[in-house]
C-alpha cells in the first residue's frame, strides 16, 4: 500500500513544479530574466538587409560600451506594427523603438512614449540635425523621436522609355500641366503600348504634395486642411488621365501598393512615371528593372509656384514610456543618430543620415556610388526646394489613408462620382480624425 | 435539451437484468475521494491552460467590448457604444457583412456539392485510386497558405493565366482580382477549390452504406442518379449535416485569402473586406481594439446563430439509421 502512495506524492510533486516553473519565471524569481533587466532591448523594422546592419550596429555599441548590452530585436515591416501594439499592451515593449511618423502621433498622443526634451541637449544633441526634421517627432512642442534617416518624395521616371520615345525628361520646375501633357505623350507616343503614369490618387502622400504645392497640407492641429475643391481637383486631375490613357486603369491600379515596388507600375514596365521615397530608389525600383529610372522634383502647380516636396525623417527612435533604462537608451539613440560609425554602417539604407554630422562622414568619404550620389544630390535640390514641413500626423492617419484610397478605388472604378466621393471622403475623414 | 434527458434518464433507473455488472453509485469511488482528487490533478494542466489561456482572455475581450481600448492606455468604458456604432454609423462594417454573407452563400453549397461529386466519382473500386484521392486532396494542404493566395493572385490578374487562356479563344480578359465586381468571385473560387477536408469525410461517409442498398435498388431497376438520390444522399444527411455546420463556420471565420490577395486591404473598393479582415484593421491598424472586440463578440453571435438555424432544421432532413 505505501509503494503506490509514495508514487502518487512523487507524480503530485513533480505535477507541482511542472505548473509553478513556468509561473515563477513569469515573476522574474530565476537569474536570466535578471540579465534581461540589465540590457537595452531595441526594436526596429525593415527589410532583411537593413535589420541586419542594423542589428550590426546594436553589436558595435554593445561592444564598445562594456556596461550597456543592446538587445536587438528586428521584424519585417509587416509584422512589426501588430507585434509593437501587443507588446506596448502586454506592458513588455522595448527600450529604444523605431517608429513611423503615424504612429509616432498616435503612440505619443497615448502615452506609450516619452519625451526626450530632459535629454536635450546633454544626453541627445539635436543641433547637427535639420530643424525641418526635428519637428515632424514633436508633439505639441516636445520632442517625443528623432529622426535616423532623411525619406524625400520624389517623381521617378523611366529614362530608358523617355528616350526610345524621343520625349525629353522632366525638369526640375515643372507643372502639373507639363506632367499630364508628359503622361498623354508617353501613351501616345507608344502606340498605347504602355500607360503613361501611375495612379496616386488614392495616396496620402501624393495628395500631400499636390495640397502644399498649394499652399495647403493634409492635416493641421488634428484636423483636415484642406478644402473640398482642392481634393475635388485632385481627383479631377486623374479622372482625365485615366480617360486618355495618361494613367494607368482603375483595375491595374488596384493590384499596385503604393511604396511597395514589386507591384508598382514602373517596375513592371506598366507606366513611365511614378513616386519614389528617395530611400527606395536604389534597393527598391532601380534593382528590380533593368530600365533606368531617374528622379526629380514632382510637379507644381504654377512654373513659379512651390514645390510640395519636404524631407520627411524616414523613420524616428523613441523611448518607451515604461523603459526602465531610458538613459542608457538615450545615450544610444544619440550614438545612433549622430555617431560617426552608425553613418559609415547603415550609410544610405534609409536615405541619407539626418544630421549633418553623419552626412559629412558620407561625403568625406571618396567610395559613393553612382546611386548614393543620386540620391544625396537629390536630396540636396529638395531642401533648396522644400517649404516648411507638416505637422506630426495625427493619431487616427492610418485610417484616413485607408479612407483616401478606398475613396480613390470608388471614383476610378466609377462606383460613386468625384462629387459623391469628395463629401462622403471629408465627413468620414472629419469623423475618423474626432475619434468617433 | 431532449439529449440530455435521455442521457441521464437510464443512469437513475435501477439496474436491470441485462445490465447487472454495470457499475452502480455504490461501487463507484464517491466523488471526492483521493482518486478523484488525483484524476483531477492529472487534469489541472489542462484545466490551468483552460482557465489562463481561454476562458480568461475570451471572457477579456468580452469585457473590453464594452469600452473604447488602444491597447496603449487603460480601456474606458462606453457602454454598447461599439454594438450601436457597429449597426448605425459604420458603413464599411456593414460592407464586411454583406461581403461575408455573399461569401458563405456562394462558397458552402457550392464547395460541399463539389466535394460530394469528387467524392462519389472517388468511390468506385478501381486501381490506384489512393493515389487520386492524395492528389485530390493536396489543395486543402496547400489551401490555407499565404503562397496559394498569391499564386491565385497571379492567376487571376491582368496578365493572368486565366487571360491568357481567354485570349487564346479570342476573349478580351479582365483583371478578375482587381475588378470590386469580381474579386470576391476568385475567392470563392478559392474556396471551392479546396475541398479536400469535406471530400474526405464524405468519402468515409461513403463508405459505411452497406452495398445490398445499391444491389437491392438495382434488382427493382433503379438507374444510377435514382441510386444516388434515394440512397446515397438519405444516408449521406448526417455527414452533410456535418459539413455544412462545418463549412458555414469556417466560411465566416476566412481571412488568410482576402488578406494576401487584398495586400490587407479588402479593396479594391472593399470588395473583399471580409469580416475578419475589418476587424483586423479596427484591432491593428486603427488600434481600436475595443470596436474589434466588439465585432469579435457579433461575429461569435452570428456564427451561433446559423449552427442553431442548422441544428433546428436538421430534425426535417437528417436521417439517422440507428433511431
Amino acid at each position: 500500500m505505501t509503494t503506490p502512495i509514495g508514487r502518487r506524492h512523487f507524480l503530485q510533486a513533480g505535477l507541482t513544479a511542472g505548473i509553478l516553473a513556468p509561473l515563477l519565471s513569469a515573476c522574474n524569481l530565476d537569474p536570466a530574466a535578471k540579465e534581461a533587466k540589465e540590457s537595452v532591448r531595441f526594436s526596429s523594422y525593415g527589410d532583411p538587409t537593413k535589420l541586419g546592419l542594423r542589428g550590426k550596429l546594436a553589436g558595435l555599441y554593445t561592444s564598445s560600451h562594456p556596461d550597456v548590452k543592446i538587445v536587438f530585436e528586428g521584424t519585417a515591416t509587416a509584422e512589426y506594427w501588430d507585434k509593437l501594439a501587443t507588446q506596448m499592451a502586454g506592458g513588455n515593449a522595448p527600450d529604444v523603438i523605431n517608429i513611423d511618423a503615424p504612429r509616432i502621433g498616435q503612440y505619443g498622443a497615448a502615452g506609450a512614449l516619452q519625451t526626450l526634451q530632459k535629454y536635450i541637449p546633454d544626453t541627445i544633441d539635436t543641433k547637427p540635425i535639420d530643424h525641418n526634421l526635428l519637428v515632424q517627432g514633436q508633439l505639441k512642442g516636445e520632442q517625443f523621436g528623432i529622426p535616423v534617416a532623411m525619406s524625400t518624395y520624389s517623381m521617378g521616371y523611366d529614362v530608358t522609355v523617355l528616350d526610345q520615345l524621343g520625349l525629353e525628361h522632366p525638369k526640375e520646375a515643372w507643372t502639373w500641366t507639363e506632367f499630364a501633357a508628359l503622361a498623354n505623350e508617353i501613351r501616345q507616343k507608344s502606340g498605347k503600348k504602355i500607360y503613361g503614369a501611375e495612379d496616386p490618387s488614392g495616396d496620402t502622400a501624393s495628395l500631400q504634395i499636390f495640397l502644399r504645392g498649394k499652399g495647403e497640407d493634409l492635416y493641421k492641429d488634428g484636423t483636415l486642411a484642406f478644402a473640398d475643391s482642392s481634393l475635388t481637383e485632385w481627383f479631377e486631375y486623374w479622372a482625365a488621365l485615366r480617360a486618355t490613357g495618361g494613367t494607368i486603369p482603375a483595375d491595374i491600379a488596384a493590384q499596385a501598393k503604393y511604396g511597395d515596388w514589386p507591384t508598382g507600375p514602373l517596375v513592371k514596365k506598366q507606366a513611365a512615371l511614378a513616386h519614389i521615397q528617395t530611400p527606395n530608389l536604389k534597393g527598391g525600383f532601380q534593382d528590380l528593372t533593368e530600365h533606368t529610372i531617374d528622379i526629380t522634383l514632382p510637379p507644381r502647380n504654377t512654373k513659379d509656384g512651390k514645390c510640395g516636396t519636404f524631407p520627411a525623417p524616414s523613420s524616428f527612435l523613441s523611448l518607451n514610456a515604461r523603459s526602465k533604462r531610458a538613459d542608457d537608451g538615450a545615450a544610444f539613440m544619440n550614438w545612433f543618430a549622430n555617431g560617426e560609425e552608425a553613418a559609415k554602417t547603415l550609410r544610405l539604407i534609409s536615405g541619407p543620415p539626418a544630421s549633418a554630422a553623419g552626412r559629412d562622414v558620407l561625403l568625406k568619404g571618396s567610395d559613393l556610388s553612382a546611386s548614393e550620389k543620386q540620391v544625396l544630390a537629390y536630396t540636396d535640390l529638395a531642401l533648396k526646394n522644400s517649404s516648411a514641413p507638416p505637422q506630426a500626423s495625427p493619431a487616427a492617419s492610418t485610417a484616413v489613408a485607408d479612407l483616401l484610397l478606398k475613396t480613390s478605388q470608388d471614383v476610378a472604378f466609377k462606383k460613386i462620382s468625384i462629387k459623391q466621393g469628395v463629401q462622403k471622403f471629408v465627413a468620414d475623414a472629419r469623423k475618423t480624425l474626432d475619434g468617433k | 435539451m431532449s439529449t440530455s434527458t435521455e442521457i441521464s434518464a437510464p443512469a437513475g433507473r435501477e439496474p436491470t437484468a441485462d445490465g447487472p455488472d454495470r457499475s452502480t453509485p455504490a461501487t463507484r469511488p464517491k466523488p471526492g475521494s483521493r482518486r478523484d482528487r488525483v484524476a483531477y490533478l492529472f487534469l489541472a494542466p489542462w484545466f490551468v491552460g483552460l482557465l489562463l489561456l481561454t476562458a480568461g482572455p475570451l471572457l477579456g475581450s468580452l469585457y473590453l467590448s464594452f469600452t473604447k481600448f488602444n491597447l496603449l492606455q487603460p480601456p474606458a468604458w462606453t457602454g454598447f457604444g461599439n454594438y450601436l456604432k457597429m449597426f448605425t454609423d459604420d458603413p464599411r462594417y456593414l460592407q464586411s457583412l454583406k461581403v461575408t454573407f455573399i461569401y458563405v452563400v456562394l462558397t458552402v453549397p457550392l464547395q460541399l456539392g463539389f466535394a460530394l461529386a469528387v467524392a462519389v466519382m472517388l468511390n468506385r473500386p478501381l486501381r490506384g485510386m489512393a493515389w487520386y484521392r492524395s492528389i485530390y486532396y493536396i489543395p486543402s494542404l496547400l489551401g490555407g497558405s499565404v503562397a496559394i493566395a498569391v499564386i491565385w493572385g497571379q492567376l487571376f490578374d491582368d496578365d493572368g493565366v486565366l487571360n491568357s487562356f481567354l485570349a487564346f479563344f479570342g476573349v478580351a480578359g479582365r483583371s478578375w482580382i482587381s475588378s470590386p465586381d469580381t474579386a470576391l468571385y476568385t475567392l470563392v473560387l478559392l474556396n471551392i477549390w479546396q475541398f479536400g477536408s469535406p471530400m474526405v469525410i464524405f468519402l468515409a461517409g461513403l463508405k459505411q452504406i452497406p452495398q445490398e442498398l445499391y444491389d437491392a435498388a438495382s434488382v427493382d431497376g433503379a438507374s444510377s442518379w435514382r441510386r444516388f438520390r434515394s440512397v446515397t444522399v438519405p444516408l449521406l444527411t448526417p455527414i452533410i449535416f456535418f459539413n455544412v455546420v462545418l463549412q458555414i463556420i469556417q466560411a465566416f471565420q476566412a481571412f488568410t485569402p482576402a488578406y494576401v490577395v487584398s495586400g490587407g486591404s479588402g479593396g479594391p473598393s472593399d470588395s473583399t473586406l471580409f469580416y475578419t479582415l475589418y476587424l483586423y484593421q479596427q484591432g491593428f491598424t486603427n488600434l481600436n481594439m475595443g470596436y474589434a472586440s466588439a465585432m469579435a463578440w457579433v461575429l461569435l453571435l452570428i456564427i451561433a446563430t446559423f449552427t442553431l438555424i442548422n441544428f433546428g432544421l436538421a430534425r426535417r432532413w437528417v436521417y439517422y439509421e440507428d433511431r
